[in-house]
């Protein structure tokens, strides 16, 4: 399976990111620039069906849902070992969707993030499964040219 | 001479009664004439200032005796100007067996030369603290002690522990697929 990095205006993120989503498949989803509960209203509007998709809501503490993981943005660690766990224990094929890589240089060091995009890479890689992570193009420059190396295609 | 006699006999007596000038009584009330170990036994102590017509400062000095062995002391100042009663109380030790036991005071008058006056009285210990029901108490004391203790740890360590923080990510992960899972099978 490969991994995809998906670098596209802020105007058009939005729809790049709703297109990739597969409702077949289960999914999921690391939300660093909307809540879960505004991502799924936009995706319902777009009639995409989210039964398949797992939400880790890094942008609110508060809880809307049971079945959705809430982890903070500043807690790189523990967002590795959520997706770790996800892609474990969910069966069968699946696919992970990061929305927007650059916001987490808001809370945490260019090195870090560039250490976690690593990770994240490497364990989807060792488990078949496949990673689109987006960004703003005009966002974070410098890290995604360390990035760029750890996956397997970069669409601009 | 017979003159001379009698008033040396009066000056005497007048020492006497300038050196005892304190009387003392004690009385414990009947309700607590016979009370269990550990309990509270409340008394009176009455002391009338005879002779001085200043105020003097005193030490009490209360003991407990059983078969003329000292088990309990206590002791506090009062000031007495002619006649004081101070109600008291001493909670008496808990291992305290059955049987008849004596209450003294000991008046001691402080910056004079006056003597000390003593009282006395008795009471009795009908009932020994049940020591069954004494370590009963202490087990289920100890053990909610360690149960709060155990909370309050974990509470902790559930909020600061980040290996238990990952702990806790993979245990909700696996509830929340669970029941995602079991949702889809049954549609």
């Amino acid at each position: 399976m490969t991994s995809k990095l998906i670098l596209t205006s802020v105007e058009e993120l939005q729809l790049s990111i709703t297109k990739s989503i597969n409702p077949s498949i289960p999914g999921i989803y690391v939300s660093l620039n909307k809540t879960q509960k505004s991502m799924e209203k936009i995706l319902n509007q777009y009639k995409i069906d989210t039964q398949k998709l797992f939400f880790i809501d890094c942008v609110t503490a508060e809880k809307s849902k049971d079945d959705v993981l809430h982890i903070a943005p500043d807690q790189l660690e523990l967002l590795i070992t959520a997706i770790e766990s996800f892609i474990k224990d969910i069966d069968g094929e699946k696919y992970l969707i990061i929305d927007a890589l650059s916001t987490l240089l808001i809370y945490n060091s260019e090195n870090r993030v560039a250490e976690f995009a690593k990770e994240i890479t490497r364990f989807a890689s060792d488990n078949d499964v496949e990673v689109l992570a987006f960004s703003p193009k005009t966002k974070g420059e410098e890290l995604l040219n360390k990035i760029f190396n750890f996956f397997d295609d970069v669409k601009r | 001479m017979k003159k001379l006699l009698l008033t040396i006999f009066l000056i005497l007596c007048l020492n006497v009664f300038a050196n005892h000038s304190f009387n003392v009584e004690l009385e414990i009330p009947r309700a607590y004439n016979e009370i269990a170990a550990g309990e509270e036994l409340w008394f009176t102590a009455k002391i009338s200032n005879l002779a001085n017509d200043e105020k003097l400062d005193v030490i009490l000095t209360y003991e407990i005796f059983h078969e003329e062995k000292e088990i309990f002391t206590k002791s506090e100042t009062v000031a007495v100007e002619t006649t004081a009663s101070f109600s008291n109380k001493i909670i008496v030790p808990e291992n305290l067996k059955k049987g008849l036991y004596h209450l003294k005071v000991k008046l001691t008058p402080i910056d004079s030369d006056l003597d000390m006056s003593k009282a006395e009285t008795s009471f009795n210990i009908i009932k020994e603290q049940d020591e069954g029901l004494r370590r009963l108490y202490s087990i289920v004391t100890h053990l909610a002690l360690f149960i709060l203790l155990g909370i309050i740890i974990r509470f902790f360590y559930n909020k600061y522990s980040p290996a238990c923080g990952k702990f806790c990510v993979r245990q909700k992960v696996k509830k929340i697929v669970e029941k995602r899972q079991n949702e889809i099978r049954k549609k």
